[in-house]
């Protein structure tokens, strides 16, 4: 069962992503938007859970939501930024959707 | 269910309007998954998110209005929307029937959007090939 999970809160908010990040496991994948897309900084809380998942799960941010706050020159390098058509076409190639809430 | 190339998706919004980024997020995915050919089978507001159902939301003119942003979509495109109705009298959101029933001055839910219970919900997870829920 490959699940995309989303993530729409900042790792700097609360402990959203981090819990996230102890459940995924490959085949899976990750995706950051809105203010979760500020787990894709380089300093952030979750880094070094995210380095080691970067391994074996791709990990994505909704790029509108990269641009809106400012950090696109300051993201991890394995974080892949991605359209809402993306978006559409990752839940359609995951089985299901997770949101983290 | 269903084949990879058309999927049926229904959306989950659990925050207000001035709550949170989160229906400007699901709006926008609603409209990238109409724009690659997908269907939207129901989009289902609960919690705070049945105030998008709102004629009455007025906020300041050259402020983005995603209450109506919303009720155009699903008015253009026909997307079966509804309102948890439990959450929405709780509210002050009512259509002709229930002020009727509840002796209310007015009625303000849009003509677009049904009240609606958890069984739509239900039906709308076993109906559809993703569910995708946006809020917090």
């Amino acid at each position: 069962m490959m699940i995309l999970h989303l993530i729409n809160q900042s790792p700097f908010q609360n402990d959203n992503l981090n819990t996230c990040l102890r459940f995924i496991e490959s085949p899976d994948s990750l995706l950051l938007i809105e203010n979760g897309v500020y787990g894709a900084l380089q300093k952030n809380p979750c880094c070094d859970l995210l380095q080691s998942l970067s391994k074996t799960t791709q990990i994505y941010a909704l790029q509108p939501d990269v641009l809106a706050r400012g950090i696109h020159e300051k993201l991890l390098p394995y974080v892949k930024q991605i359209s809402y058509t993306d978006f559409v076409a990752l839940s359609v190639s995951h089985h299901a959707v997770q949101s983290w809430l | 269910m269903g084949n990879l190339l058309t999927m049926k998706f229904s959306l989950i919004i659990l925050d207000g309007p001035s709550s949170s980024q989160s229906s400007q997020t699901a709006l926008a995915f609603a409209k990238a998954a109409l724009a690659t050919g997908h269907e939207l089978f129901r989009v289902f507001f609960a919690n705070d998110g049945v105030l998008h159902g709102s004629t009455l939301s007025t906020p300041p003119q050259d402020e983005i209005n995603i209450t109506e942003d919303w009720q155009r979509f699903v008015t253009q495109h026909e997307v079966d929307t509804v309102v948890c109705v439990a959450a929405s009298l709780r509210r002050g959101l009512l259509n002709e029937q229930e002020a009727e029933r509840y002796q209310k001055p007015a009625a303000n839910l849009a003509d677009a959007i049904e009240l609606a219970g958890l069984g739509q919900l239900i039906e709308a997870t076993l109906s559809s090939d993703r569910v995708l829920t946006f809020g917090s």
